[in-house]
């Protein structure tokens, strides 16, 4: 007999407990490609959100009704389809956003995090359970990544972009001169150094906290 | 059962799935479409900025083009006459169709880049969406970008590679459809530069001529803040040469780029290297003080190739140190010659005697300096010693005068391999001037320079060595010797009196004295030497012989011999045919008449059996031929 999760706990995991970017580490490539600005790393993270959410409702839908056998060959081709849309979709609505992220938006499609929610959760819980674990997920996944996108787009170039629009102008800030800036970190080896820092310190976090409950 | 549930789940899912991205693509295809049309009518003022919108028409043209890439052409025509064209290409990059638009005008120069969309890898292939990379483009011929001469993307030689491939189609495609007119040499050149400082230019006018430092043009922007030096060498290859353009800001005369026009050397060697933009690099930012010591990287296997070229850019340093900052660099000759008059000044000439000394590693020459009356003024050594570098071996290369006293009349650096800067003080012209006059048994110690104490301890190791070497190992000239009359008139039979004049010529130690043979209104007919011939059978052979002013031997004869040819033909094959006594040998009269010009040519031969003295005699009477011909050939000196 398995228990029931509550919703909040289904809503919760993903943002902290089960986060997918500290925590579980999955989704890397996109995680550590896509953090070099803000923006990339918000439009990055809606755009798994749009996925997971869908992909976890759907997949919750017709759980009871797809043979065990092809359930995995079912789940890639709704979250194919369900990429394929949001990449439609971002082309027409949000060009510069589908420039930016590139080859990585088409890449959604092998995220771990789809496939592994599809297959952990949403073929085992209701659609509004699964909802909420898409959405926690997500919004898990894509705090991790703007976490790393501050701190490399900060120190890196300086700036925070929030968003860019159609025409090209950003919304955002410089807060610190050319000269401070560290440039390293807006390189590909400035996203594993920036990662690594911030596991440490969660780590370091958790450990402290562990060790206070054992104390208690 | 269970196989036709598989069966129609999955035909549901994929039916279902389809349709639903079928009817998404339907209400997003139009939109993208209007977005990518709307973004190529927006982005053409940018591409052609030519084009009138009020006299102007566009039309577009959809054809097959082939496995060009081309997806439709935008002609722009002006009274049914083109303007230029835009082309819309498309082409598939690492991870993704890259799409671009490119504008031409009717020379096939470039006016504008643009790339429309594209999804490769941020940070790599996704460079190209940056606009940095597209304004290369601009002003630059089809033809260029058709043959790759573009910058490419760092990291990204995949997506590069394809790029480059895509605009050669591009070319080839307008090339056969429009046709384009060949650039001349110096619309290349002048699209290198631009490439290469991102701006137009225009010759720039010198004041100082630049022919000499191999230097074809020199070049500015409309500011003037850049300068540009379009330079040719001669490297491996000397039937071919190299070419490439230097620009230096104004600002800071540092370098700001280098690219190699044409290389006319061995394909995998020199060419290579020359051609090989890594090898560019290296010149960023050198200032141009740095580049005249600059040790050149990269051209290992291509020495003379790299050897010349650092010569080139020394050459383009100094020229721009002399146009531009107004520093008149000397070459090594120049130091030479301008230390060597300073330290004696009322020098004539300057004979170089090393050959005639037992020297040491730290003396490369020495000469003996004299007036115009042939009075000797002093030594002038050219010394050469280990420089500080722990790292490679350098060379220091000084000049130190003494004059006839054994006082100091100078000393001056002429050229180092140190590491660049350290040694600037060094070649200050005030540097150690309070030497001058200064006694050799002084203990003069020359002045240090902080930062460099190394090179000195070397240059005062050299300087003392070299002091006591001229006190103690430079031998002071011999007296001439006196030779008997009757040598003389036997050497030299039409003169009636003889004088020496050896002590105004340059000391040999073969030469004994040099006498003027005059006739009885003491008009020179020519010289007599008193010379010493060794390398002979027993004994040295001392003789005199006759020189007159127009080169021909006068006469020959032996003042000390104790050659013997009487047993010669015991030991060995003489014939006796010349005779038994080698003074009195018939084989010494063969010398008699000869033109010593031509003698080198048409020597004398030697005697079998004999051929130990009779050898020796020829070399001996060969190097006085030489000394006269360097000395006195012409008549009166």
């Amino acid at each position: 007999m398995s228990m029931q999760i509550r919703p909040t706990a289904a809503f919760t995991n993903g943002m902290f407990k089960q986060n997918p970017t500290f925590v579980q580490f999955l989704g890397m490539c996109p995680t550590l490609a896509v953090t070099s600005s803000v923006d990339s790393a918000i439009g990055m993270g809606v755009g798994v959100l749009f996925v997971l959410v869908l992909s976890n409702f759907i997949i919750s839908l017709i759980r009871n009704h797809v043979p065990r056998e092809i359930r995995i060959p079912v789940y890639i081709v709704v979250i194919a389809s369900l990429v394929t849309i949001l990449e439609m979709l971002m082309k027409a609505y949000q060009p510069l956003l589908a420039q930016k992220l590139g080859t990585f938006l088409s890449l959604i499609v092998v995220n771990c995090i789809i496939l592994g929610r599809a297959e952990a959760f949403a073929s085992k819980n209701n659609p509004f359970l699964s909802i909420l674990d898409g959405l926690g997920m997500a919004i898990g996944f894509t705090g991790g990544m703007t976490l790393i996108a501050i701190f490399r787009e900060l120190l890196g170039k300086g700036s925070i972009t929030l968003w860019t629009l159609s025409d090209g102008t950003s919304i955002g800030i410089t807060l610190i001169p050319e000269y401070y800036q560290l440039p390293l970190l807006v390189a590909p080896a400035g996203a594993f150094l920036v990662f690594g820092i911030l596991v440490a310190q969660i780590n370091k976090i958790k450990q402290k906290r562990a060790t206070m409950s054992e104390v208690a | 059962m269970k196989l036709l549930k598989i069966v129609l789940t999955l035909t549901f899912t994929v039916v279902s799935l389809t349709l639903t991205v079928y009817i998404v693509e339907g209400i997003t295809s139009d939109i993208i479409n209007e977005k990518r049309a709307q973004e190529i009518e927006d982005a053409l003022l940018d591409i052609f900025p030519a084009i009138n919108a009020s006299t102007d028409e566009v039309i577009y043209i959809f054809d097959d083009f082939g496995n060009t890439g081309i997806m439709q052409i935008i002609a722009i025509v002006n009274d049914n006459i083109p303007k230029g064209y835009v082309y819309t290409v498309d082409f598939t990059g690492f991870s993704s169709t890259i799409t671009y638009l490119i504008g031409v005008d009717t020379t096939c120069t470039i006016t504008g880049f643009k790339v429309l969309s594209q999804g490769d890898t941020p940070g790599y292939g996704g460079q190209i969406a940056d606009y940095s990379n597209w304004t290369q483009f601009i002003g630059m011929s089809l033809e260029l970008a058709g043959t790759g001469q573009f910058e490419g993307l760092s990291g990204a030689s995949i997506t590069t590679g394809a790029w480059k491939g895509s605009l050669s189609l591009v070319y080839e495609y307008h090339l056969n459809k429009y046709s384009c007119t060949p650039l001349t040499s110096e619309q290349v050149l002048m699209q290198k530069i631009a490439l290469l400082t991102g701006t137009k230019v225009e010759k720039y006018i010198t004041q100082n001529p630049f022919v000499a430092y191999g230097i074809q043009a020199v070049y500015t922007d409309s500011s003037t803040q850049l300068i540009i030096y379009h330079v040719k060498f001669v490297g491996f290859n000397p039937n071919d040469y190299n070419e490439y353009i230097i620009a230096f800001n104004r600002d800071r005369n540092q370098v700001i780029g280098f690219t190699t026009i044409y290389s006319g050397d061995s394909d995998d060697y020199g060419k290579e290297r020359m051609t090989n933009p890594a090898n560019w690099e290296q010149f960023q930012l050198l200032s141009s003080t740095d580049l005249l010591n600059y040790t050149l990287d990269g051209f290992a296997g291509a020495s003379i190739t790299g050897s010349a070229l650092t010569t080139s850019l020394q050459n383009v340093a100094t020229y721009h140190r002399l146009e531009f900052e107004g520093i008149k660099e000397l070459s090594k000759e120049e130091r030479l010659s301008l230390y060597q008059n300073e330290m004696f000044p009322n020098a004539t000439k300057f004979v170089d005697v090393t050959a005639l000394k037992t020297t040491n590693p730290i003396i490369y020459q020495i000469y003996d300096v004299y007036d115009e009356l042939n009075n000797l003024l002093g030594t002038l050594y050219r010394g050469i010693t280990i420089g500080a570098s722990y790292s490679q071996i350098t060379t220091i290369e000084f000049l130190i005068g003494i004059d006839i006293n054994n006082k100091y009349t100078g000393f001056y650096m002429i050229e180092d391999n140190e590491t660049p800067g350290k040694t600037a003080d060094y070649y200050e012209q005030g540097y150690s001037v309070s030497i001058i006059g200064q006694s050799l048994d002084s203990n003069v110690v020359l002045d240090a320079v902080s930062g460099a104490t190394t090179t000195y301890d070397r240059l005062m190791a050299a300087f003392e060595e070299i002091t006591r070497y001229h006190l103690e190992d430079y031998l002071d000239r011999p007296d001439s010797v006196d030779v008997e009359l009757t040598h003389l008139q036997a050497a030299f039979p039409q003169a009636a009196q003889f004088e020496t004049i050896y002590d105004q010529l340059p000391y040999d130690t073969k030469v004994r004295n040099i006498y003027e043979a005059k006739d009885e209104s003491s008009e020179v007919l020519g010289y007599v030497y008193y010379a010493v011939a060794s390398g002979v059978f027993s004994s040295t052979i001392e003789y005199t012989i006759g020189i007159s002013n127009d080169a021909t031997i006068q006469g020959l004869s032996i003042v000390v011999s104790n050659q013997t040819w009487s047993d010669a033909n015991k030991y060995a094959e003489y014939d006796g045919s010349y005779g038994l006594v080698f003074s009195e040998s018939t084989w010494l009269n063969q010398f008699t008449g000869v033109d010593i010009v031509t003698m080198t040519d048409n020597p004398i031969d030697s005697v079998a059996g004999v051929t130990y003295t009779t050898t020796g005699m020829i070399n001996s009477i060969m190097t006085v031929t030489l000394y006269h011909q360097s000395n006195l050939l012409g008549g009166d000196n």
